[in-house]
């Protein structure tokens, strides 16, 4: 396809070339601008206020440093999100695997020490009289 | 950004040099700007119509230049506009058929300030005939060699859109040419 395209160029080129066979009357670049700059006056076009190119310039660098700010924020809550949603995916299966083991342990403790809550409190009252 | 448009921009970018710079941006730019108008509209008199109107619009959007382009690639989007924003109204006022499209050449050959033969005022033909993105981008590409990254600003296109806008051009202009040898 790009061969066939390069042909019909050259078939373009080889029979006009890239001349112009255009004319402009004589004078006509050397009188264009007077004239325009005349045609402005006439109609009293007020100057616009043109910022200057190192306020351009500033700006086109704010402007970056903003995108730049935006796009660093928006990968930072991005990977705090994946980060918070793995962690909590992560926690599930240790908290059930834990709280069993934990219960397990505080029973058994109970148990082992032939302990309820009575003999608890008597304990407290008179670790506080001590 | 070239040395022109800096110190064009530079002398725009005060109240007191800011005429000086619009003069010196005309004197840079009158004659590409021309030559761009000229192959999309064909005639002096509606090319000088065109140019006149896009500088005054230059003038007055000069306060919305941002620089995220350059200076030439916003001047040229805006004469490109104007010249195509020209052919619409005149096809639309004067209710062009297709019959009068191909009638270019033989318009162009009683034009004073056509300077070719029968055979470039029907390559003039062809390309007037191609709808106005192939039209612009077979100009801008063929005569000004233009970059399709410059092109893509100025148009509003994909560069790949663009590509194939140019591959039919070319395709569509060779068919025309062949026909009417």
């Amino acid at each position: 396809m790009n061969m066939n395209k390069n042909k019909k160029e050259e078939f373009i080129k080889k029979k006009f070339g890239k001349k112009q066979p255009f004319r402009v009357p004589d004078g006509y670049f050397d009188d264009f601008s007077g004239r325009l700059m005349a045609r402005l006056a006439a109609q009293n076009k007020p100057v616009p206020m043109v910022c200057s190119l190192s306020s351009r310039r500033r700006a086109a660098r704010k402007h970056f440093i903003w995108r730049a700010s935006l796009i660093a924020a928006s990968i930072l809550a991005a990977v705090f999100s994946l980060n918070l949603i793995f962690s909590r995916k992560d926690a599930r299966p240790v908290q059930t695997a834990q709280k069993p083991a934990q219960s397990i342990t505080v029973d058994q403790a109970a148990d082992y020490a032939m302990m309820d809550n009575e003999d608890i409190y008597t304990d407290l009252v008179e670790g506080n009289n001590h | 950004m070239n040395k022109d448009d800096i110190e064009i921009l530079r002398l725009l970018g005060s109240p007191s040099t800011f005429k000086k710079g619009f003069e010196r941006l005309v004197q840079v730019y009158n004659k590409p700007l021309y030559w761009k108008v000229r192959r999309i509209v064909l005639v002096h008199e509606d090319t000088d119509d065109v140019l006149q109107n896009t500088f005054l619009k230059i003038w007055s959007k000069l306060s919305q230049f941002q620089g995220k382009s350059n200076l030439s690639t916003w001047i040229y989007r805006i004469a490109i506009n104007e010249a195509l924003d020209f052919l619409r109204h005149k096809k639309s006022a004067a209710g062009i058929s297709t019959d009068e499209d191909q009638m270019v050449a033989n318009r162009l050959l009683a034009d004073d300030y056509f300077d070719g033969g029968r055979a470039e005022a029907l390559l003039r033909e062809a390309i007037a005939l191609l709808p106005e993105v192939q039209r612009t981008v077979f100009n801008l590409r063929y005569y000004d060699n233009m970059k399709y990254s410059e092109m893509s600003q100025i148009l509003n296109t994909s560069e790949g859109a663009l590509k194939a806008s140019y591959h039919l051009a070319v395709q569509k202009i060779t068919r025309f040419l062949k026909l009417n040898d």
